[in-house]
């Protein structure tokens, strides 16, 4: 009797070992490679059996690229040849922990157009991040056919639609991540020469064989050296937090600005304009902001070979001016008519009566509500990661790559972003709260 | 100091229709004036003072401010403004300021007068509408009468030459009206030129040198408050000056709904603040209409309240009659008695229109 098959789809590695770890999945089928003994060991798992399935693996291209791809197959049939390549695929796929040390160096060409290589995979072997660079079997590779060809090379981390996408736009030229050739994917992207056939594993719980040592405290001190000190892993987190910082600093600063002109538009007495305006508000509550985010980098921007940073920036600042431009309207119209009559009246100019007298009872109205706008988008920039921004939660996903830790990395970022959310209410405060319009002392 | 000539102002409805609230505004206003421009609302009084500062600029016709046309395009109204304070029915104060910053923030930031020296008037100016120990406090805090005070001398503050009141007393309690009303009074004996639109008619006729009654979107009748209050000239200045208020029942036959009247009757009364006389009312138009006058049909019953002396009659009107009912025979003589027992006079005239017997509670 054969059980039913309940298949659940995991985007990474990490996240599938969690749930096969705590029993939510029973058998895991991946690489044969993708853990090595002292993993498996570790996380209390073993591989049941090995499947005969053969799988043909590639890197991909856009599809017509046939200069790029002809010149990748010369380059492959040449390290065939001279075992280059046999030595890369035993090296990389030995199942042991591969040691900064012992990872050949390619030397790097600094000019010239950067070949650009996107990659759905990150863990060992195929292509994962160790001391703040991208290393592993296919990223090996393709150093070298990048130093064959003399240009840079530049690699970032997409899902399977999102690079199938990149291909298409232009905004990469080749991508990797163990992809296996399939006819369906042959329809959209073409294929260079198969470098490696894989088979696939199935891993399950071997409860034998599962560490159970050290107390509580000792096992989460490992775990916190694991996550936060080995390799340096806390550089990660710190250059995602300035990453996360610098893009949600600049979106509110340009989205303010633009908040401030679509409210300008809003309560002008142009019909155009207030069209424009409420159009607008439409669209950016209604689009996703990971949609928006990924049309502006893979349409808007895709031919200008974008700093995917600055897209970020562009597109957050779109999606804040919208509810800016809420709460700048609102907490204007707050401000009673009489309190500008009342200006004008004792001889301020239009423009004096609303800078100094609407102005400071506005922002006082309306800085609650702003400072909800800032922390949501300092939160939402945390989907930047689907366009190959490293930032904090990009940070943590790297980290539970090389670790396996599912939950650790999530509770320090979300501990960090809590701290934000607390610092930016403060920073709002202190900066626009405190400052009186106008202090006068009696005198005595 | 004002020289007004065929002022008007229209408004859009929202219906598209055109609204005419001003048709057609003249007059002279001269230094050391106060003028109280009272009338029924919506007829304008408030949109006529509001088009002095040009906070509602007119649609025709001209302003002159010592000489100047102000409704001009390139006159420099914030320069009209320093020179014409205004006090709202809303006070509208700066809540975000306290009492002391309220008076002293225009001279500070328009005038350029040093910050001590703002303060120290603005205490001045405080003390005297008596609200200095209350300098520091907010707004918000204070009481509608305080915070109208404080707003009167926030005004003062820039030194006006003329201060207009859009109705400063309309939006606060009874109780509080008082007030207000001494620290304007104080304002007049300072020979400060004002112009006061108030429904507070007895103030009104006390402080003022002139009245302009408007109505129908002009200055209806123009005079010294002996003039207007004591001998209009025109009845609709009669009617609000004297402020009666009247209700008309007419009953044909014995069908009429008697009982409506009697409602009618109660609600009226409470609406003026007469409430105690209800019952009195009552008995008498019960009396009255179904037992002494039973024979005289139609039969018109009117009731009148007067503002000013705080008169209630009701009078029965029967139409083409020569001599008084009360001396044909035949009435009931004990009803009658009841009347004037619970009546102070009952007064029978004959009219153009035929003979009435008026009863005053």
């Amino acid at each position: 009797m054969r059980p039913d098959i309940d298949r659940k789809f995991f985007k990474n590695t990490t996240d599938c070992l969690e749930a096969l770890q705590k029993g939510m999945v029973d058998v895991m089928v991946e690489d044969e490679d993708v853990l090595t003994d002292e993993d498996m060991k570790r996380m209390g798992l073993k591989v049941a059996f090995k499947g005969k399935m053969d799988l043909p693996t590639a890197f991909g291209f856009k599809k017509g690229n046939t200069e790029l791809i002809s010149l990748f197959n010369e380059f492959l049939s040449q390290i065939r040849s001279d075992g280059t390549l046999d030595s890369i695929i035993s090296f990389w796929s030995s199942k042991h922990v591969v040691q900064w040390e012992d990872i050949p160096k390619i030397p790097e060409v600094s000019e010239g157009m950067p070949l650009k290589v996107g990659t759905c995979a990150m863990n060992a072997p195929v292509s994962y991040v160790l001391n703040g660079t991208w290393v592993g079997m296919e990223v090996e590779l393709v150093r070298r056919f990048a130093a064959w060809i003399g240009c840079p090379v530049e690699v970032s981390y997409f899902d399977i639609p999102s690079l199938i996408f990149g291909l298409q736009s232009g905004t990469l030229d080749m991508m990797m991540g163990s992809i296996t050739i399939t006819e369906e994917r042959q329809e959209s992207i073409d294929f260079g020469d198969v470098f490696m056939v894989k088979h696939p594993a199935y891993f399950v719980r071997d409860n034998q064989n599962a560490e159970g040592q050290g107390t509580v405290v000792n096992r989460m001190k490992g775990r916190l050296y694991q996550n936060i000190i080995h390799d340096n892993r806390w550089h990660y987190i710190s250059d995602g937090l300035l990453e996360t910082l610098k893009i949600s600093f600049f979106s509110v600063i340009l989205g303010s600005l633009l908040g401030i002109l679509l409210c300008a538009m809003a309560g002008s007495r142009n019909k155009f304009f207030n069209g424009f305006v409420s159009l607008y508000v439409l669209l950016m509550r209604g689009i996703p902001m990971l949609v928006l985010l990924l049309f502006m980098f893979y349409v808007v921007f895709s031919g200008s070979g974008g700093k995917p940073t600055l897209v970020a920036i562009i597109a957050f600042a779109l999606n804040f001016a919208s509810g800016a431009s809420g709460v700048f309207r609102s907490s204007l119209d707050s401000v009673p008519r009489g309190q500008t009559e009342a200006g004008l009246a004792l001889g301020f100019s239009r423009l004096a009566a609303f800078f100094r007298i609407v102005l400071p009872q506005a922002v006082r109205k309306g800085l609650a509500s702003f400072k909800g706008n800032c922390v949501t988008l300092v939160k939402n920039t945390s989907v930047v990661g689907y366009i190959a921004i490293v930032d904090l939660t990009r940070a943590s996903d790297i980290i539970r790559s090389r670790t396996f830790d599912a939950f650790l990395p999530l509770v320090i970022i979300s501990i960090i972003y809590l701290i934000l959310a607390w610092a930016i209410g403060k920073i709002l405060d202190i900066t626009l709260k405190q400052r009186k319009a106008y202090v006068l002392r009696q005198p005595s | 100091m004002f020289s007004v000539s065929h002022l008007k102002k229209s408004y859009y409805n929202a219906d598209g229709s055109l609204f005419e609230v001003l048709k057609d505004i003249n007059c002279e206003i001269n230094k050391g004036d106060v003028i109280s421009i009272i009338g029924p609302s919506g007829t304008g009084k408030s949109t006529f003072l509001r088009s002095l500062n040009m906070l509602e600029p007119p649609s025709s016709g001209k302003i002159l401010f010592c000489g100047e046309d102000i409704t001009d395009r390139n006159y420099q109204l914030s320069k009209l403004r320093r020179r014409v304070g205004m006090v709202f029915q809303t006070f509208n104060l700066f809540p975000h300021m306290n009492v002391l910053e309220n008076v002293a923030y225009a001279p500070r930031y328009l005038l350029n007068v040093d910050s001590a020296t703002a303060a120290k008037e603005g205490m001045a100016l405080l003390k005297k509408v008596g609200m200095a120990d209350r300098a520091g406090a907010l707004p918000s805090t204070l009481s509608g009468g305080q915070q109208q005070r404080v707003a009167i001398a926030r005004c003062l503050a820039m030194k006006p030459e003329v201060v207009l009141f859009d109705e400063p007393t309309s939006a606060l309690d009874p109780s509080m009206v008082g007030e207000v009303l001494s620290v304007m009074r104080q304002l007049v004996s300072d020979n400060l030129t004002m112009l006061i639109v108030t429904h507070q008619l007895k103030f009104a006729q006390n402080v003022s040198s002139r009245i302009f009654y408007m109505d129908e979107g002009r200055i209806y009748e123009e005079g010294t408050p002996a003039q207007i209050f004591g001998s209009p000239v025109h009845s609709k200045t009669k009617a609000f000056v004297r402020g009666i208020k009247k209700l008309v029942f007419d009953v044909e036959n014995d069908t009429f709904d008697f009982y409506g009247m009697d409602s009618g009757m109660t609600a009226f009364c409470i609406k003026y603040g007469v409430s105690e006389k209800i019952s009195n009312l009552l008995h008498i138009a019960e009396e009255m209409s179904q037992v002494v006058l039973r024979s005289y049909r139609p039969l018109r019953v009117a009731l009148s309240y007067i503002e000013q002396t705080g008169e209630l009659n009701v009078a029965f009107m029967i139409k083409d009659m020569d001599h008084s009912p009360l001396s044909d025979g035949g009435i009931d003589e004990i009803a009658m008695m009841m009347v004037r027992a619970m009546s102070r006079e009952v007064v029978e005239e004959h009219t153009s229109l035929g003979f009435r017997v008026k009863v005053v509670l």
